[in-house]
């Protein structure tokens, strides 16, 4: 994989953990 | 205001212009146009989202967040993927061709016509979009400040036409760095202040717990309702489709990142933006939330707008109105009271106890916003064609009544340098545009580029003209607003299949494409007026009509086409 690959990859992981994170927060404080 | 509010107001607003017209007086002619590489990927990065954050972004999404909850944030979850999507596609592109604006890959790819129908979409709905971006902040401050409407519009309108006029594209994004830097310091402290305005006992975990018993700390929504606004869905493929034609089309965009730059640093700096994009809006929301637990302790007006509610009062629905604001001041009484009996039960972790408080927070809370409504439609009854919709106005009324001394004026300083920054922004944009891709195109292909410097010069003071007095204007008539807004979005879906035709539908000819944007223009408009689609669907409806419709056509046209004898 490339450099770019790589970084992109990274941001749409770190896209999957916010909504994630999201879900948690609305899970904890319903 | 104190006099520490106006230096701190002053220092931050008037230094960034002071400074951006000092580094224009030793830059080049190629900086100026934007044909230098001298800009790192923070500028850029920084650049790109002080010129999408105008000051109703800091304005509204509190509001939006108070009335709404955190739901508004699923609307930027397509941001990072089109910007992976542009880093891989569109910017080396636009980079190998040396395009000076997005439309001049246009002609590249097709023709002439093609090129400057788009550009002048593109200058009919930002143009107007600029005077918006100046006169939707100018109208709440000057509500709460009691500043003049026209001296506020004006007052933004010069600055910044100054700074863009002596500067252009590089000083713009220098500029722009140092106002994103204000901005995002400022919703910092803004976040933290709400947080230490919030009653001895209520911490963020408190304010986020009776949010949540109302509702609004949920940021999620699943359901696959195509007319709901916000879902996780219309989020990702709207949302993505949105920010593809807005990065990737809108010049005022694509002149951030590729001019001054290389292609490694445009493509850092928007995947910077999109890493940062999200969070920075989910903080606001969050803000937004605390200010509505805020509220729940202290009592709120029952209309965030007090010129519009004072000039009601003094009407004859008057003494309705404080009947009404009565009936409000009770309901808060019993919210506040439901309120702390839910934090205790929760504290004791009596799980019945709390259970009745939830009810009784909720009953208390559908009472005041019965008041709330109640008040707005008899405010609408003594005030013909008066704006009910407050929400813009609660968290700088937040701000006004409760920010400490200092951190008003940078809260301030924060609100006009979103309102100037993505003005700057726009007007470079827009006088870059007129200069290449219709002067230089069509009155002075021969222009050197000095020429073009002073044309592009006196384009930006055109169009600042033009901002201004557009945003005088739209004072008298409030629904232009709306009109704008929507013109903007309608258009954008088809730009941005006219782009993705150019890019990945290497048969398709220029008149097909040319052909099938006009249809699908007309479809879009056509499911405006007569459905309720959710206005995110138009951008992937119009994109999609013009890939597939291009494609039929030049299939037809290539078989129907009588070979030469």
């Amino acid at each position: 994989l490339g450099t770019w690959n790589k970084l992109y990859g990274a941001l749409a992981a770190a896209l999957l953990l916010q909504i994630l994170l999201y879900a948690w927060v609305g899970q904890v404080y319903r | 205001m104190t006099w520490v509010d106006w230096t701190v107001l002053a220092l931050t607003t008037l230094g960034i212009v002071v400074y951006g017209v000092v580094v224009s007086r030793r830059q080049s002619t190629q900086a100026f146009l934007g044909g230098s590489a001298e800009l790192k990927w923070p500028t850029v990065g920084l650049a790109v989202m002080a010129t999408q954050a105008s000051a109703i972004t800091f304005l509204s999404t509190p509001g939006q967040a108070y009335e709404d909850g955190l739901r508004f944030v699923q609307f930027y979850f397509g941001l990072p993927l089109a910007m992976i999507f542009l880093c891989a596609t569109m910017v080396p592109l636009y980079h190998r061709l040396r395009v000076r604006t997005a439309y001049e890959y246009l002609e590249i790819r097709f023709d002439q016509k093609t090129r400057q129908l788009t550009a002048f979409l593109f200058l009919l709905s930002r143009g107007l979009a600029a005077g918006i971006t100046l006169y939707a902040p100018a109208i709440v401050l000057s509500a709460l400040l009691g500043w003049s409407l026209e001296a506020t519009v004006i007052g933004m309108g010069v600055l910044t036409t100054v700074y863009t006029v002596t500067g252009g594209t590089s000083v713009v994004s220098r500029t722009q760095k140092h106002q994103m830097t204000v901005m995002l310091v400022g919703i910092g402290i803004a976040f933290f202040v709400v947080l230490s305005e919030l009653p001895e006992g209520v911490g963020a975990h408190e304010a986020f717990l009776l949010g949540g018993a109302l509702g609004k700390m949920n940021a999620l929504d699943f359901s696959f309702d195509p007319t709901s606004r916000y879902t996780i869905w219309s989020g990702l493929t709207g949302g993505f489709f949105l920010s593809l034609a807005y990065f990737g089309t809108d010049q005022s965009q694509v002149q951030r990142y590729l001019a001054n730059s290389t292609v490694t640093e445009s493509r850092l700096g928007l995947l910077f933006n999109g890493l940062l994009k999200i969070p920075m809006q989910f903080v606001i929301l969050l803000t937004g939330v605390m200010v509505f637990s805020f509220y729940l302790f202290t009592a709120p007006p029952a209309f965030f707008n007090s010129a519009t509610r004072d000039a009601a009062m003094a009407t004859a629905q008057g003494p309705a109105i404080a009947a009404l604001e009565e009936t409000h001041a009770a309901a808060f009484s019993a919210r506040r009271a439901a309120s702390l009996a839910l934090l205790e039960a929760e504290r004791q972790g009596a799980t019945r106890d709390a259970t009745a408080a939830r009810e009784a927070l909720s009953a208390s809370h559908a009472a005041l916003q019965q008041a709330r409504a109640d008040v707005k439609a008899t405010i609408a009854t003594a005030l013909p064609g008066a704006e009910t919709k407050d929400s813009d106005y609660i968290f700088l009324h937040f701000v006004m009544t409760h920010m400490p001394t200092g951190l008003l004026g940078i809260l301030l300083a924060v609100i006009l340098s979103a309102a100037m920054s993505s003005t700057a922004g726009e007007l470079n944009a827009l006088s870059s545009t007129t200069a290449v891709d219709f002067w230089q195109r069509s009155l002075r292909p021969s222009a050197s580029d000095a020429e073009r410097l002073v044309a592009t010069r006196w384009f930006t003071v055109v169009w600042g003209g033009l901002a201004m007095a557009f945003a005088s204007f739209a004072a008298m008539l409030d629904n232009l607003i709306q009109a704008v807004n929507i013109l903007g979005s309608l258009f954008y879906g088809t730009v941005l299949g006219i782009f993705m035709v150019g890019l990945f539908l290497r048969r398709v000819s220029a008149n097909a494409v040319f052909a099938a944007a006009l249809v699908s223009q007309a479809l879009v408009v056509a499911l405006f007026l007569l459905t309720d689609l959710g206005f995110l669907w138009f951008n992937v409806v119009g994109c999609v009509t013009v890939m597939v419709l291009s494609l039929g056509l030049s299939a037809v046209w290539r078989q129907s086409a009588v070979p030469a004898p």
